[in-house]
């Protein structure tokens, strides 16, 4: 059974607002974040016969999502290249706001925070959206909550 | 505040964040450009363009310090290095300072476009431009013309309007593939025409249509320009003159099929093998695995954005095969090295389709699928499946045209669609279903009054050589 259009067309508005969310928590920038959302809905579009289990939608767009962001991300470093600056010490997280801290993390945490302990998804969907094992996403988490000084829950938040 | 707190609050804010306008009609709007996606193919001349759409996100890019060093001697090159980072060839002529700076810009009502470089040579111009101001609900595209303002004979690729203010943009001129002019004239005009997004209006957007009101025969209104740029453009002389020429004269043999190696071309912007098959071969030559090495074992890249062969009108072969070039790597030898292809068997060029049954008694090439054909009065559709590429995954889709834009009536009257569209799942009530392994190909006419038609197919199966054919350039 594949996705038909106006199913598409129904279940894509409903992850919208999610799908936006998590873009601009992860890329920063509301222009930016509706573009990628663009894209993705774009790309889900061309690609929806090839969802063989439709329960499946919102990781599977969500995993394209994440796919259009690092496109996005590795266009800015490529235009950036030689500016790039070494990445911050764990102390220098301490006094930023915690949404501008989240923003500097590096690029692989930053998507597993903001999946995880933002868009809610769970460890397994989260491994699922990023291509990722599950092991790399525990660690990465983590890596991030530390970073944040955050104290949540690493299971089933 | 503790972090604790801070995390929750955030949470919150931004669990109500609003959706932005932007994303208003985004499915519909989604769904018109997957269907346009086909449209204008009236660029260019005689050419072929093989497989470089699907490569659009797939870029690898390397800025090595010598080019990073190159871009710190032109202006503005951190933006030109994003413009030229897809090809190995653009990025050696920027490090070469191969380049021909213009800095010509022109202001329409507070939309500045600036000409800012050429790299170019005896068969290729690539103009960089870029953009500054509100383009938010613009579109554009180029048009090339001789100094005189009449249309330029000559195949053009990319001459997209950019996505951010200040991001250089490139459109590709190619010369020599079948047009009048056979070489780089010394001039030309650079023309770019504005108008409103997706046929908008100043009020923005034109509304979404409801996917059950969608009517795929419909064709888009050509939306009025607002404005066109025009740019008077002199090619220097000495850019214009670059480019090596090796003949070959060598009767080959390519999976059971005669191939005459004319010459190989090596122009600072590309490289291009012309060849020509034995009329008494069984297939026609579409495209060509190869690769040039010198004497250090250094391979130049294939072309990953753009084009990639061109061929005439006069037969289906392509006739000449582009790459990255070599140009810049002082090379004490050279040589060719064919490994694969592919062909276009003679008796799969045309495939007859029976559009009330949606059948063909025809074979198809190898990799292709008949889904069905549709008929409601005059306007048709007729659906194809081709196999998905490697690289292609569930997520993202890479795909290759399948049937050329004419097609023929069963009295031989010459017909061509009106678009080829993917993404449609139903066509005048009629449902299809994608199969596993296949991307979906849709080409749709109106106004034809026949029960049959007869479709021209691109290409019908590949070969990989289990040797290299090889041939000394130097």
């Amino acid at each position: 059974m594949t996705l038909e259009e106006a199913e598409f067309a129904q279940r894509t508005e409903a992850l919208q607002p999610r799908l936006y969310r998590t873009a601009l928590l992860y890329l920063g920038g509301e222009a930016p974040a509706a573009e990628a959302v663009a894209e993705t809905v774009y790309r889900g579009f061309l690609n929806r016969k090839k969802l063989r289990h439709p329960e499946f939608f919102s990781t599977w767009m969500t995993r394209i999502l994440m796919n259009v962001c690092c496109d996005e991300l590795r266009r800015r470093k490529r235009e950036t290249a030689w500016e790039d600056l070494p990445e911050p010490a764990a102390e220098d997280y301490d006094p930023l706001p915690l949404r501008t801290a989240v923003e500097r993390l590096p690029d692989e945490v930053r998507a597993v925070i903001v999946l995880r302990y933002f868009t809610g998804l769970t460890l397994a969907e989260t491994a699922e959206s990023l291509g990722i094992p599950p092991g790399t996403v525990s660690t990465r988490q983590r890596k991030g909550l530390a970073l944040l000084r955050l104290d949540l829950e690493e299971e089933g938040f | 505040m503790e972090r604790r707190e801070e995390y929750e609050k955030l949470l919150e804010a931004w669990n109500e964040t609003p959706l932005p306008p932007a994303l208003d009609s985004c499915v519909g709007r989604a769904r018109k450009r997957a269907h346009r996606r086909r449209l204008g193919r009236d660029w260019g001349a005689v050419l072929a363009s093989l497989g470089g759409a699907a490569a659009a996100f797939a870029l690898a890019v390397n800025l090595s310090l010598p080019f990073a060093l190159a871009c710190g001697r032109i202006p503005i090159l951190k933006e030109m290095a994003a413009a030229v980072a897809l090809s190995s060839s653009l990025k050696a002529a920027v490090e070469n300072d191969y380049v021909q700076p213009v800095g010509q810009s022109q202001t329409v009502n507070g939309l500045t476009m600036t000409v800012d470089y050429l790299i170019l040579d005896k068969k290729q111009v690539n103009i960089f431009y870029h953009f500054t101001g509100d383009f938010s609900s613009l579109s554009g595209s180029p048009e090339l013309r001789d100094p005189a303002g009449e249309r330029l004979s000559c195949s053009y690729s990319g001459g997209g309007l950019a996505e951010a203010s200040g991001e250089i943009h490139q459109v590709s001129v190619s010369f020599g593939d079948g047009g009048e002019l056979s070489e780089t004239p010394p001039a030309l005009r650079f023309l770019y025409r504005i108008e409103h997004l997706e046929n908008g209006t100043e009020q923005g957007p034109e509304p979404d249509v409801p996917v059950e009101e969608y009517d795929p025969w419909e064709k888009p209104a050509t939306p009025e320009a607002l404005f066109t740029f025009s740019f008077d453009l002199e090619l220097n002389e000495e850019y214009r003159s670059q480019g090596l020429s090796y003949d070959l004269n060598e009767w080959v043999e390519l999976d059971g099929q005669r191939i005459l190696l004319k010459t190989v071309e090596i122009y600072p912007t590309n490289l291009r093998v012309e060849l020509e098959g034995d009329p008494a071969n069984t297939a026609w030559l579409k495209s060509l695995d190869f690769y040039i090495e010198d004497e250090t074992g250094r391979r130049n890249d294939p072309i990953t954005n753009g084009i990639t062969a061109s061929g005439t009108t006069n037969s289906p072969a392509m006739g000449a095969f582009y790459q990255e070039s070599s140009f810049f790597w002082n090379s004490r030898h050279l040589n060719l090295y064919i490994t694969g292809g592919q062909w276009l068997d003679k008796d799969q060029r045309f495939v007859t389709v029976d559009l009330d049954t949606g059948t063909t008694k025809d074979p198809l090439p190898e990799g292709i699928l008949l889904g069905g054909a549709v008929r409601r009065g005059t306007n048709t559709a007729v659906v194809l499946y081709g196999r998905t590429l490697e690289g292609d995954s569930d997520t993202d889709l890479h795909a290759y045209q399948l049937a050329g834009w004419t097609c023929w009536g069963p009295d031989g009257s010459e017909w061509s669609f009106d678009s080829m569209q993917s993404g449609i799942d139903q066509i005048g009530g009629a449902t299809f279903q994608t199969p596993e392994g296949y991307f979906e190909e849709t080409c749709l006419m109106t106004g034809y009054p026949q029960s049959t038609l007869t479709l021209e197919m691109l290409q019908s199966r590949r070969f990989t050589l289990d040797r290299p054919v090889t041939a000394a350039l130097k």
